[in-house]
């Protein structure tokens, strides 16, 4: 059988900010302020997210005067579904570890 | 379109991160930099480094198979690094002007069977003649590896290979405790050469041998 592999704090951390607002378009600082994860930790794993069809990009024009687009992303709905999936299996582990603990 | 200065070590991390992601990436690095319009000083900077760091993820990130599975180029590299020495000590240990297809009835009455533990010695050049066969063997799986792509796939050949040099390791060692001399062939040095790394290549070998994992898209993002 097929087991779903867990993904790291890391990603889960970006997953929920980015299911806080779905349908909003994020930048990447924004992004970074939000899970506190530095940029060379924060764009590897939206890579990783856009490869797998999980996140969708595109270049948003500045709001501010004379400032260049910015590259915004957000959860397509396979992204949605996925995080959900995994909220779901963090879920599952804590239970899990809960009862441990307990029946320790 | 106006865009504000960067300072110099900014500028000189983004030049640097441009460089090294792959081309296919190269959305991603722009996407980074216009960032560091948005940021000054210290936040700037340490973005910046982020950038750098980001492509030299994306730069290592397809070396990084998870598994043994290597080029042929690099198995000709291995199979001389492994096997080469060894081979060498073998071939010497075996035809060299001392070796043992030289060896008569009146070298080993005169050198060995007259002296203490000349026997033990003369069995161990023996067993080093015989057991040292792992060298030309494995040299050959290896370049045969290199020309065909066909590796090492006889497991019981594999591990006998294995053991060999680990039972004359293990022979040595006690021949230099009965007595009482570490030059029997048991240094560190030759261990190595002579028996860690060919062991190493054979198991490498019958690593390659073995048929490659299916890659199961589980559509995860691993991490």
């Amino acid at each position: 059988m097929q087991r779903t592999r867990r993904s790291s704090g890391q990603t889960l951390n970006l997953l929920q900010s980015l299911m806080d607002e779905p349908r909003k378009w994020h930048h990447g600082y924004d992004l970074s302020k939000a899970t506190g994860l530095l940029s060379g930790t924060l764009y590897p794993i939206l890579m990783r997210l856009s490869d797998r069809g999980f996140l969708e990009h595109k270049w948003l024009p500045s709001q501010e005067q004379g400032r260049p687009p910015r590259h915004v992303y957000r959860l397509t709905a396979q992204g949605v579904a996925h995080a959900k999936q995994q909220f779901a299996l963090c879920d599952e582990a804590g239970a899990v570890s809960s009862a441990t603990v307990s029946r320790a | 379109m106006n865009r504000p200065r960067r300072s110099l070590p900014v500028a000189a991390l983004l030049r640097l991160a441009r460089r090294l992601m792959p081309a296919h990436r190269r959305e991603w690095t722009e996407a980074m930099q216009v960032e560091t319009h948005y940021l000054s000083g210290a936040s700037a900077t340490r973005w910046a480094l982020g950038c750098l760091i980001t492509a030299i993820k994306a730069r290592f990130a397809p070396m990084h198979t998870g598994t043994f599975r290597v080029s042929r180029w690099i198995m000709l590299i291995e199979t001389l690094g492994c096997f080469g020495t060894a081979l060498l000590a073998w071939f010497e240990f075996a035809f060299g002007p001392s070796g043992v297809v030289r060896l008569n009835g009146e070298v080993i009455d005169k050198y060995f069977l007259a002296t203490p533990g000349g026997g033990y010695v003369l069995a161990l050049m023996i067993g080093f003649a015989v057991t040292g066969l792992i060298a030309p063997i494995g040299m050959y799986f290896g370049l045969r590896y290199v020309l065909t792509g066909r590796a090492l796939a006889n497991r019981r050949l594999g591990w006998a290979l294995i053991a060999a040099p680990v039972i004359q390791s293990v022979a040595g060692s006690i021949g230099s405790l009965w007595m009482g001399t570490d030059d029997w062939g048991t240094g560190l040095e030759l261990l190595v050469l002579c028996a860690l790394l060919p062991i190493l290549g054979i198991l490498h070998l019958m690593y390659l041998a073995r048929p490659a994992a299916p890659v199961i898209n589980t559509g995860l993002a691993p991490g």
